[in-house]
């Protein structure tokens, strides 16, 4: 086999996989949360490095004097305010719908109505049946229809149940989010429905 | 994002993503990888932008991510009650050169596996490769001819040796 008839093979084969378009505005997001996380490492060592030399922990006192103009706030990067045609999803959602590989349910009939997704301040929390999935999101894009998990972030309990719906596995197949008849749904990159949701509390 | 940013990162965003599937994640894992590679891109931009070699600096990146996203604890164990469903998968793929090209992927090691995608899919040179993979030229070149031989052995590539 030629160098080039590999080459051709593995552009053929490159080109059976569906790519979306670039996503940049979570690149961006998760960059400027790169550099947040990194602030505060240097910020912990640094202090763990003075704790070292001093020999014990300092204290510091409660100081209410205003910010001078060096302060900034630093924002987690979805809190960025979402416009207001956004799908605001803080709160409590019961999960009506998990699809599967070729569009089958996935979620077992006597879990039907029971798994949730608590959406608070960039983070999640599910519970299935048996087990508790947690982690961090981040919706984006300008009517905030883009969503997703960050897998680095998601974890999962780890207690062995029969027939338990694979909430983790969906929520990292999750791109994009719309919202119809009172419901949400949680899409795949190629905007196949994943999870559908709809609200329990209002926040 | 700066416009020479935005325009770097929305051209290699395709290339990158099938690289790291033909390395072995699946789709929606690569697109996660090549994110985090790109935000790391990003953050560093002044250092990608100085690197003598960009594609390969990238490269490199991806390299690593990828390999680190294979060692990650919670991944290796997860109770599930079926086999993980995913969305993205053509079901009605038809068996052509291209899935045989894939599943000949599959059966090498990953080492050689990562050697044929940088060679032949990413196009870089054997030097390139050297410093994305932090190992000798020699090693390099050991690694590709061992692969090219499994892969000149691999009898489900016969049908395509003499392809045009």
């Amino acid at each position: 086999m030629t160098d080039d008839i590999l080459t051709e093979l593995l552009e053929r084969a490159a080109e059976r996989i569906v790519v979306g378009p670039a996503p940049l505005t979570a690149i961006e997001r998760g960059a400027r949360r790169r550099g947040h996380r990194t602030t505060m490492l240097a910020a912990v060592a640094a202090f763990a490095m003075a704790a070292a030399v001093t020999g014990g922990v300092m204290v510091t006192r409660h100081h209410t004097q205003t910010p001078g103009p060096t302060h900034q706030v630093v924002k987690h990067p979805h809190q960025q305010t979402l416009g207001p045609d956004a799908v605001q999803l803080d709160g409590t959602w019961v999960v009506r719908a998990l699809i599967g590989q070729g569009g089958r349910s996935v979620l077992p009939v006597k879990d039907q109505g029971i798994l949730r997704l608590r959406f608070h301040d960039g983070r999640v929390t599910g519970s299935t049946t048996c087990n508790t999935v947690t982690g961090r999101y981040v919706q984006s894009g300008a009517k905030g229809q883009d969503l997703r998990f960050l897998p680095n972030s998601l974890g999962t309990t780890l207690v062995g149940c029969q027939d338990e719906p694979p909430l983790a596995e969906e929520l990292l197949q999750v791109r994009h989010l719309s919202a119809a008849g009172g419901q949400v749904y949680l899409h795949a990159a190629n905007w196949m429905i994943v999870i559908g949701l709809s609200r329990l509390d209002p926040h | 994002m700066d416009a020479e940013l935005a325009e770097y990162v929305g051209a290699r965003w395709p290339r990158l993503v099938r690289a790291a599937v033909l390395l072995g994640c699946t789709p929606t894992e690569a697109e996660d990888v090549v994110q985090g590679v790109l935000e790391r891109c990003v953050r560093k931009w002044s250092q990608v932008r100085r690197a003598d070699d960009r594609d390969a600096y990238v490269h490199r990146m991806l390299v690593n991510a990828f390999v680190s996203s294979r060692r990650r604890r919670w991944r290796n164990e997860l109770p599930v009650a079926a086999v993980p469903a995913r969305a993205d998968a053509d079901a009605t793929a038809e068996v052509d050169d291209a899935d045989v090209m894939a599943r000949a992927l599959d059966r090498l090691s990953t080492d050689h596996r990562t050697v044929v995608v940088l060679r032949y899919y990413a196009q870089l040179s054997e030097q390139q490769m050297a410093a994305v993979l932090q190992i000798a030229p020699g090693t390099v070149k050991s690694r590709l001819s061992r692969a090219l031989r499994d892969l000149a052995d691999d009898p489900q590539l016969d049908d395509l040796r003499g392809i045009q």
